[in-house]
This record gives C-alpha cells, structure tokens and sequence, in this order.
C-alpha cells in the first residue's frame, strides 16, 4: 500500500526536520560567534555532524521515517517523541563530555535558544502534519482503494487495523458485511467469491484482501488469475480464528506460515544487543558512583550487628531456566531456611541494618554486578529461588515464560505493586501475568520507564518491602 | 533574564501541548475504531445466531 502521496509526505517531514535541526545548530552558532571563548573548539567544530548523525541513527532505529508499514499518525507521534528523547540525550551528552563549563551562562543560553526552538518546531510541525493528514484523509483523490471480503473475527481485526491506516488509502471497509449468505459446499462459496471479485473490479477496487478459512478454498491460483485478467490485485489472509481461543503470533519464515503463541521484541538480536549496551553502561555507573561508597557503609554495619558474610550468595533460576549465583547484601542472620522460605512481615531472621535496606530496597544493589557478569539485566522479570520455580511451575501453566529473558533488579511486576511476599498462588499469577506483558511489549523506552517507576516507589515506600 | 522565562514558557508549553495532543488523538482514533469493531463483531455475533437457530443446532 505505497502511493506517491505518502512518499511525498515522508520525504517533506524528512526534509523539514533537517532543515530544523540545522536551525538549531545555527542558533548555537549564532550565540558562540560573539562569545567563541566560552565553546570548547571540539564541541563547536563538530556540533553540526554530531547532532546530524545522531539525528539519522535515532530516526533510523525508531522507524520514523519508514514507508514500509501503513501509515498511522498515533505512532508517527509516539515515534517522533522517542526519536526526540533518544537525539537530546545524546547532544546533551556530548556536550557534558566535551565542554569543560557546562553551566556557563552562555552555554546554557544558547543552549535553552535551540532546545526552545526545537520543541516549538516540534509541536508546530505535528500540529501541520496533522491538519495536511486530515485533509488528505478526507480527500476524495485517493490513489488505492482497499476493501474486505469475508466476514468472521479475522476480517473484523484487519478491518480495524486498516481503518487506522485510512491515511492514504481509501479503505470502503467489509464487502459483504450485510450479506446473510451462508455457503453449504466449494463450488457456492467459488461462485459467490468470484462474482465478489468481479463487483470489486467495478467497484475500482485495487486491492482486495479476502479472509476465511483455509477449508473452503480449493484452487487459491484461480483467483489469483481472475485478479490478475482484471489488473486488481488480491491478497488471501487465512481465517485461523478457530484454531485457538487464545491470540497468536503469524509471521513467516522464508515463506512458510509459523504461528508462535506470542511476540518477543528480545528474540531479536539488535534489541538484546542494545538493551545489553544499556545494562552494562547503567551497572558500571551504580557501580562507580553507588556502590563504590555504600559497599564499604553497608558491609561495615552488616558485620558489626551479626555474623557471617557481608553479601548473601543465593542460586536462582536465571534465563532459560539455567542457575545462577544472585548477590544481596546479607540481611537476615544466618540461617538454615535461608534457600526455601520466603522473608515475611516481622521475620525474625531479619537483622536491624537488614530492616532498614530491605525497606530501602538497598539490599538488592549489588545485583550490579551480576548485570555487567551478563547474568542478569537491569530490568525483567524478577529471579526466584530454585525450589519457588520448581514448585510454582507445576501451579502456573506459563509460569516458564518469564524465564524467556534476563531477571531483572526491577520490573514491570514490582512498580505495577505485585513485589514481595506470595501467600497465595493468585498473588503470583498476577505478577507473572506482569513479567509476560513484560516480555511481549519490551522496548527500551519501557526500561527506562520502569526505572523511574522504580526510583519514584522506593522513595514513597512500599507496604510488600520488608 | 526576561527573554529566559519567556523561552522556558514556551518549551513546557510546547511539550505539554504535544502530549496531551498526542494522548486525545489517541483516545479519539482508538474510541472511533473500536465503536466500529465492536458494531461489526455484534452483527457477526447475530449472524452466527441465526445460522445456528436455522440449521437447527
């Protein structure tokens, strides 16, 4: 579904958005020629290229510009704000690194210029895109016309899939919506299709996507060639709503039809690699800047109210179900049901210093570590003991999906307020229903969100920390 | 110093306007699809209703 309205258009958005971006520099620049000293020459030599190929990377690995899909404005916005975030990240961080004064009055100046001109284009542009998209919406000269035939659950998913996408297509919606027809054997249901095809023509249709069942077609390449004599083109999308309750995944592998129970961004090696980037970048900063001072803290006062080690060493089940040794600072004395019963309301076993960074959460830092060791990641799903996996594995049916990626120090389960104690397995299904939402919906974005949630709930205290 | 607060306005202003664009945009597209999903899945629910009571099922 390609026309030249929308190459038109992307390549107008593209265009003006560079030519705002180097607005932008020349702002800098503008400010930088009358007071040159206060710039550092590498910043100013290089802020052009640097804000430009930031520009194109952020663009590129959100998809901004992409004509490949339909087009939908609600995404074109959400991209548009990650791309945004993802580039003033990355200029600001290049600033901090390369300018020596960063709070010079004229950086921040010029700096606070282009940031305010950048947001005003922003929302200006969006506004216009939004208003020219509404116009062709509504515009009669549309280049494709797409409709439906056959109506089952199926269609009416692609129906409202398409009518998101109305943009630059004329989508004239389900063909036989209101027909009462019911077909009783293939040569009815081959003469209905046929003469369907044959109206669509005439209705100057070009694209027809007919949905059903797999069982009532006989000879698919007769329509492909009833199509083709008409110059309309046909796209066959099977109605595999009988075959479960559940919803699914279709995708194709080197054209064969593979149907998976649910979608995993993180089987995609690119997201693994850039969340793998963001957990190392993110423990080594903890690491540097935290740990290095609390450690030291924390494990003083730990060896002077009890016993034993500083850190507390526990096998968990890690990524596709393998163990692995999960570091806390130790928190309660030390104790022989330390692998099979869970921390509950008022445990004895729980040293005072052990209260206070339980509540605090302060006890799960050094599972840094075990970040940038690569065996687990900054967020996901939360790690359980052996004996919980083992035991809970049996109650839940897809309790084993969480284990699909890294665990993590914090996830979606523990800031949607599903963290700490389980007492019944209903408490459980809901976190583990948070972990799988987890694994099908990742995006980076989504991290740093949880993140924050995480750093707002700590400091706001949660009941189920003890 | 005035130019300052001035420009800081703006920029909240923008990013507030933006989102909360974003997000009524949303909500109205989602609202005027899903009203015609659900029209549409109603008639299909009718529809197999009838066959059913006419085959006798």
């Amino acid at each position: 579904m390609k026309n030249r309205y929308k190459f038109s258009f992307v390549f107008c958005c593209i265009l003006g958005d560079f030519l705002a971006l180097v607005t932008c520099i020349y702002i800098i620049m503008y400010h930088s020629n009358n007071n040159y000293s206060y710039w550092n020459p590498i910043v100013l030599n290089n802020i052009t290229a640097f804000s430009v190929i930031t520009w194109i990377i952020c663009s590129l690995y959100f998809k901004l510009y992409s004509i490949k899909r339909p087009f939908n404005i609600e995404a074109f916005y959400r991209f548009t704000w990650r791309a945004f975030l993802a580039h003033f990240i990355l200029f600001q961080s290049f600033i901090f690194i390369f300018h020596e004064n960063n709070l010079n009055h004229i950086v921040l100046k010029s700096n606070l210029y282009q940031f305010s001109f950048w947001m005003l284009y922003i929302l200006l542009s969006r506004i216009f895109i939004t208003l020219l998209v509404l116009k062709i919406r509504n515009s009669k000269n549309k280049l494709i016309n797409v409709a439906i035939w056959g109506f089952n659950v199926t269609s009416i998913e692609l129906a409202a899939q398409l009518e998101l996408a109305v943009n630059f297509i004329n989508f004239k919606g389900i063909l036989n919506e209101h027909c009462e027809k019911v077909f009783n054997n293939q040569e009815d249901f081959k003469k209905t299709l046929c003469e369907a095809i044959t109206n669509a023509h005439e209705q100057n249709i070009d694209e027809l996507y007919v949905v059903t069942a797999t069982s009532k077609i006989n000879d698919l390449n007769y329509y492909f060639e009833l199509a083709d004599k008409l110059c309309m083109r046909i796209n066959f999308v099977p109605d595999l709503s009988d075959l479960s309750t559940e919803p699914f995944l279709t995708t194709n592998f080197n054209n064969f039809q593979v149907i998976k129970p649910r979608h995993e961004p993180l089987q995609d090696s690119n997201n693994r690699l850039v969340k793998r980037v963001f957990d190392i970048l993110f423990s080594l900063l903890v690491i540097i800047f935290i740990l290095s001072w609390i450690y030291p803290i924390i494990g003083f006062i730990i060896k002077y109210q009890s016993k034993g080690p500083v850190l507390f060493k526990q096998l968990r089940t890690g990524k596709k179900n393998k163990s692995f040794w999960c570091y806390k600072f130790r928190s309660m004395e030390v104790n022989q049901n330390s692998d099979s019963l869970q921390a509950s309301q008022g445990d004895p076993r729980v040293t005072p210093i052990g209260r206070f960074i339980r509540r605090t959460s302060i006890d799960e830092l050094p599972q840094f570590f075990n970040v940038f060791k690569g065996d687990m990641s900054v967020v996901g799903p939360r790690p359980h003991m052996l004996k919980h996996t083992k035991e809970y594995n049996e109650l839940i049916a897809n309790f084993m999906v969480r284990h699909y990626v890294k665990p993590g120090i914090t996830g979606l389960a523990q800031v949607s307020g599903y963290r700490g104690e389980t007492k019944k397995v209903s408490d459980m299904k809901k976190r583990i229903n948070a972990d799988i939402q987890y694994v099908q919906y990742w995006n980076l974005i989504k991290d740093i969100k949880i993140c924050m949630l995480t750093i707002i709930v700590t400091l706001k205290g949660d009941k189920n920390a003890f | 110093m005035l130019i300052t607060y001035i420009l800081g306005f703006l920029s909240g202003f923008a990013i507030a306007s933006f989102f909360l664009g974003k997000e009524l945009y949303r909500f109205y597209l989602k609202n005027k699809v899903q009203g015609k999903q659900i029209e549409r899945l109603r008639r299909f629910k009718n529809k197999n209703k009838k066959t059913e009571s006419q085959s006798g099922l």
